[in-house]
């Protein structure tokens, strides 16, 4: 491939679903629904092109306005950022391919929701964005793209507990973004740049940089919703509407926690502390045992799943601790690749998984008219594809073989004991078990008899179809774990990449 | 420095903390409102003392201007008796509702809440200022900015910074303009601007002064937009003036919105980040990177992209305005104490 033309491609990926948004706006309302849909498979052929790029050429760089850093901004793609591109390119479709129905109906009843395609391509631009970004202010712009847009897409209903939710979300991540913002005042005070490679290497660890490294972190935390800073979340993830929750859960909490990871390995690797790392490991287990348990107390589905994101985000960070240690006292450690793996896998996992259960909730809420858990019974039977969504899902979430939640779980266990850190592996347990509860008693409902026959209302084809996909991919991950490492691999702060294969057998 | 001067920074950086204090415990949600105002504007001194005059217009014009009309005409709305209906509203002496809703809250816990918060925030301050006395001079990007400022198209650092420089970054925070007229739509209903109510006239003498201030606001962001150029002034600073100009018009009683039909409504909302978009690609076709503007023709590229840029920021800021004063509590409303007078036109 061309090389010169390579460098395009992490423009085009920030490009075309923003030049989407603007299209789609101005057409007419009828047009707008039909234009979304090509405008999200551009976007997603451009992530493809991107992830070819990065596989066949290594990592790409595209200097925009031609000015190169530190003076301009560039866009800089390698593996870790094109997992995450693809991964929202993948849900990010499927999402689409739901929501073109789903809003056809919920349009019949008011609301806002012909604004969903102009926001939700905004909020794909900017995810992309984020992912590729190597400027930390510019990587505030994105976050605040991002924010905006979330908020916006969760209060699109227009109802009063979306609303109320809604507000508490949008100052949550303001506080976070604005922590951020100040993190990122110290760091170009201290040392006169922006740009991730070059702050790296300028950084050392003084007093003004952990300061400025503790409040970035802190204020990505509140946004990424790990326990105790959760408190936004489950309101504002199930009040929205059944895509808009799929894409909050399942994509905007992983991209402030991309950028966490971003931070702590690539750019201020000196600040980092091995107390830091155990901290956020503690955060992360209290998150995964909290958010599962109350999971498992929830009567309404769609806050049963939205509690379940707090747990599962929980998992994502005990990769810190695993990492940090190895990192700064012996750089070859074994357990590095299969820790960074796991944690990754996590954030892939759940995407999908979660993805495909809010989605599959949405089903049920359409089909019996509320997400009371009793009220699901003998789905099974009515609504078979669903229900199986639901339960690949699950098995996902939970960890079972052999789907990508077991892939992302037991990396994780493997570099718990590896690494002597062995007092995160009941954590990991026990959130399992938790997360089997709920599941569990999700399915029971689903298979058992209906009290008095109910009349379901008529689902379309494409919304159970797309949510079976979901789940079924969060599955299909944990078999076909290469493809994805060899992209990882590309630009890896570990050089001891986990054996292709590896991952998928036990 | 002299002693002068070291005395000023002093007064002011004390003046700041007052107003600051006052606009958070003051009684009565109107005081807190024009402190907040106030503060915005000492805010602005305070750029003009740190050299950063850019920054000042921005905070003087958004910050206490924009803002503190959102707030004031925010507070209309909460200061109305809840339900506002007409029973209501007779049972109740205005007054007392007003002080009853628009007083800031005192619920238990409000106190623990309070304390948990002065505590936070003094703790991040201390760290911050601990932080911050630790960083040296750097200078910053400056000096790269200055070298690079001829290939620019302008000969103002802070105008090659935002539009050329890190044009994606202001590209983008247009965007975010256009996104919170979006989400506004998103909590209040799509309607485009049209079917809210229109404002009555305010009596003449204010008509007639607003009649007169409106070309002048006009003008000088004209003059600003293409002071930008060279010295502080640019896009965002005339936005907000040809926003502000739109919001005294429509306060005057002028019906602007009644003839913006919705599709001219999208196109006010989306002309400025557009047209930021179709230059950007347009430098990808002779192979150029987006938002690369070739050296030749960057200074013309800039005005239009901020020109364009001015009347989005402008539109959107008169929007947000538009639209949240024709829904409940609109200006009209509160002048009339009957509920049955109101909106006749």
């Amino acid at each position: 491939m061309n090389g010169e033309l390579t460098t395009l491609f992490p423009a085009l990926t920030v490009i075309t679903p923003i030049t989407g948004a603007v299209v789609v706006f101005l057409l007419p309302a009828r047009l707008r629904a039909r234009a979304g849909l090509p405008a999200a498979g551009f976007t997603v052929a451009a992530a493809i092109l991107l992830a070819w790029g990065v596989v066949t050429e290594g990592a790409v760089r595209h200097e925009l306005g031609g000015w190169g850093a530190p003076l301009g901004i560039d866009l800089h793609a390698d593996g870790l950022s094109s997992v995450f591109v693809l991964m929202t390119a993948a849900i990010g479709l499927l999402v689409s391919f739901y929501a073109k129905p789903f809003f056809a109906l919920a349009g019949e009843k008011g609301g806002a929701s012909e604004l969903f395609w102009p926001l939700w391509l905004f909020l794909w631009a900017s995810l992309n964005g984020l992912f590729l970004s190597s400027d930390l202010f510019n990587l505030y712009v994105t976050i605040e793209v991002m924010g905006l847009a979330a908020v916006a897409l969760a209060v699109l209903s227009g109802r009063p507990p979306a609303l109320v939710a809604g507000l508490r979300y949008l100052l949550a991540a303001l506080g976070g973004s604005m922590a951020y913002l100040m993190g990122v005042a110290l760091v170009y005070g201290e040392v006169s740049t922006l740009d991730l490679g070059l702050v790296s290497e300028a950084v050392e660890g003084s007093p003004a940089i952990r300061v400025a490294f503790g409040l970035m972190i802190a204020g990505l935390l509140v946004k990424t919703a790990v326990f105790p800073l959760h408190f936004w979340l489950p309101a504002a993830h199930s009040s929205a509407q059944a895509p808009v929750s799929a894409i909050l859960s399942a994509l905007v909490v992983k991209a402030s926690f991309y950028l966490i990871l971003r931070l702590w390995v690539d750019v201020f690797d000196v600040a980092v502390t091995v107390a830091a790392g155990q901290a956020l490991g503690v955060l992360g287990s209290a998150a995964v045992i909290w958010g599962s348990y109350q999971a498992l107390r929830q009567r309404r589905l769609k806050l049963m799943v939205a509690h379940s994101t707090v747990g599962q985000i929980g998992y994502m960070f005990l990769l810190f601790p695993l990492i940090t240690i190895g990192y700064r006292e012996a750089a070859d450690a074994p357990w590095l690749a299969h820790a960074w793996t796991g944690g990754i896998y996590q954030a892939l996992a759940h995407g999908f998984a979660k993805a495909s259960m809010f989605l599959a909730v949405g089903v049920f809420v359409l089909a019996v008219g509320n997400d009371d858990r009793r009220s699901i019974g003998d789905l099974v039977a009515r609504l078979p594809m669903t229900t199986f969504a639901l339960a690949l899902a699950g098995i996902s979430l939970i960890g079972l073989p052999p789907s990508g939640g077991f892939v992302a779980k037991w990396m994780l266990l493997k570099a718990t004991f590896s690494s002597g850190q062995w007092w995160w592996a009941p954590v990991i347990l026990t959130g399992s078990f938790l997360t089997a509860g709920y599941v569990f008693m999700v399915l029971r409902q689903a298979f058992a008899p209906a009290g008095k026959p109910i009349e379901l209302n008529p689902v379309p084809r494409t919304m159970e179809v797309t949510a079976l996909l979901l789940g079924a991919t969060a599955i299909l991950i944990g078999l076909r774990a290469e493809e994805v490492l060899i992209l990882l691999d590309v630009g890896a702060p570990f050089d001891e990449a986990v054996e292709a294969g590896e991952g998928g057998e036990p | 420095m002299n002693p002068l001067e070291h005395a000023l920074d002093t007064l002011l950086c004390l003046l700041l903390l007052v107003l600051a204090w006052k606009a958070l415990r003051a009684e009565h949600l109107y005081q807190s409102a024009i402190f907040f105002i106030a503060f915005g504007l000492g805010m602005a001194l305070a750029w003009v003392r740190l050299a950063a005059p850019d920054v000042a217009l921005a905070e003087a014009a958004i910050g206490a201007g924009l803002l503190g009309v959102l707030l004031l005409d925010s507070l209309r709305v909460f200061s109305r008796p809840p339900n506002g209906s007409g029973k209501a509203r007779q049972n109740t002496d205005p007054g007392d509702a007003e002080t009853a809703t628009a007083t800031t809250s005192r619920h238990p816990g409000a106190r623990a809440t309070r304390l948990l918060a002065t505590a936070a925030a003094a703790g991040l301050a201390a760290v911050l200022v601990t932080a911050i006395v630790r960083i040296g001079d750097g200078g910053g990007l400056t000096e790269e900015a200055a070298g690079q400022l001829e290939g620019s198209g302008v000969e103002h650092p802070v105008t090659a910074v935002l539009l050329n420089f890190r044009g994606y970054d202001t590209w983008l925070e247009v965007g975010v303009l256009f996104l919170a007229m979006l989400g506004i739509y998103c909590a209040g209903g799509w309607v485009g601007l049209t079917g809210g109510r229109e404002p009555d006239s305010p009596g003449p003498l204010l008509s007639w002064l607003i009649r007169g201030l409106t070309p002048l606001l006009i003008l000088t962001a004209a003059y600003l937009l293409w002071l930008g150029k060279e010295a502080p002034g640019g896009a965002f600073q005339a936005g907000v003036l040809i926003g502000a100009a739109g919001i005294l018009l429509r306060l005057a009683g002028y019906p602007l919105t009644a003839h913006l039909s919705p599709g001219m409504v999208k196109l006010g909302l989306t002309l400025g980040f557009g047209t930021f978009l179709v230059f950007g690609i347009a430098a990808l076709i002779p192979g150029g990177a987006f938002l690369e503007y070739p050296e030749y023709w960057a200074g013309e590229i800039i005005l239009l992209v901020e020109t364009a840029a001015a009347i989005s920021i402008g539109f959107t800021v008169f929007a947000f305005f538009a639209y949240l004063s024709s829904r409940d509590g609109s200006p009209s409303e509160e002048h009339n104490s009957k509920p049955s007078t109101t909106n006749s036109d």
